[in-house]
């Protein structure tokens, strides 16, 4: 079996639980209801697990880049609307990281637990659309 | 003095793994069937390439290029892909064998057509 094969298999595990968590946990949260997730205790454990799952997010989609720098030799050939579609994707990370930073320190009172579960349920949802966009087009 | 040779070695090892590996100019894994090199095509009219990429390139799909700009993705190994219609002038023609990540996996394959 091919190193690169098994470098870029791990990274894609990684990948597909972070985009899973990243994604689908403030979707089951409001799903869930607001009695059993905004309690402060409660809405704390979800921001710090998506919190960890964006950053696995991002670490993993970096490591594919990684691979086929180091291992395969070369970098993606990547153009046109895949290219917006990794900005957006990176966008969509920063955002997320940066929101949940700052509710997760207190910085951010304005904004109510639903409206930062409803932000990180769009920012997961359109990084997972762009992945669909990259995956295809080049 | 040895702990310099161990350290040397340490060195040594750390370049080689961040050195990427080089990959090879011209190893004919993908191959261009048609237009030969050299074809004339008339302009404004869509033509057809047809390519084959070797499964020691351990491939997964190709991208076409025309003078270094992306035109096209093919998702068979062995296929045809339709580009064009292309102004009149020598044009480059290249198919470029990658892997899932979109990374190359073997040498481009060119031709050069001129287009009147």
């Amino acid at each position: 079996m091919q190193l690169e094969n098994i470098l870029y298999a791990g990274m894609q595990i990684a990948h597909n639980f972070g985009a899973a968590a990243m994604a689908g946990r403030p979707i089951a949260a409001l799903w869930l209801g607001p009695a059993r997730t905004t309690s402060r205790t409660t809405f704390r454990k979800i921001a710090l697990l998506t919190l960890f799952a964006w950053l696995v997010q991002g670490a993993s989609g970096a490591g594919f880049g990684a691979v086929s720098f180091f291992v395969v030799g070369e970098l993606p050939e990547i153009h046109h609307l895949a290219l917006v579609a990794l900005g957006v994707k990176i966008a969509c990370a920063v955002l997320a990281i940066a929101l949940l930073g700052f509710k997760l320190l207190g910085a951010l009172e304005a904004a109510s637990e639903k409206a930062t579960l409803i932000s990180l349920a769009g920012l997961g949802s359109t990084a997972l659309t762009c992945a669909a966009i990259l995956r295809w087009f080049s | 003095m040895a702990f310099q040779t161990k350290r040397a070695c340490i060195v040594l090892v750390a370049v080689q793994l961040l050195a990427p590996p080089v990959a090879a100019e011209e190893d004919n894994l993908a191959t261009i069937l048609s237009p030969a090199e050299g074809a004339q095509l008339k302009a404004e009219q869509v033509s057809t390439l047809e390519y084959e990429v070797k499964p020691e390139a351990k491939s997964e799909h190709v991208h076409l290029y025309i003078d270094g700009s992306e035109a096209a993705i093919g998702h068979k190994l062995k296929g045809s892909l339709p580009f064009g219609p292309l102004t009149p002038g020598d044009h480059k023609v290249c198919i470029s064998p990658v892997n899932k990540a979109h990374t190359r996996t073997a040498a481009q394959a060119c031709i050069t057509v001129k287009v009147q």
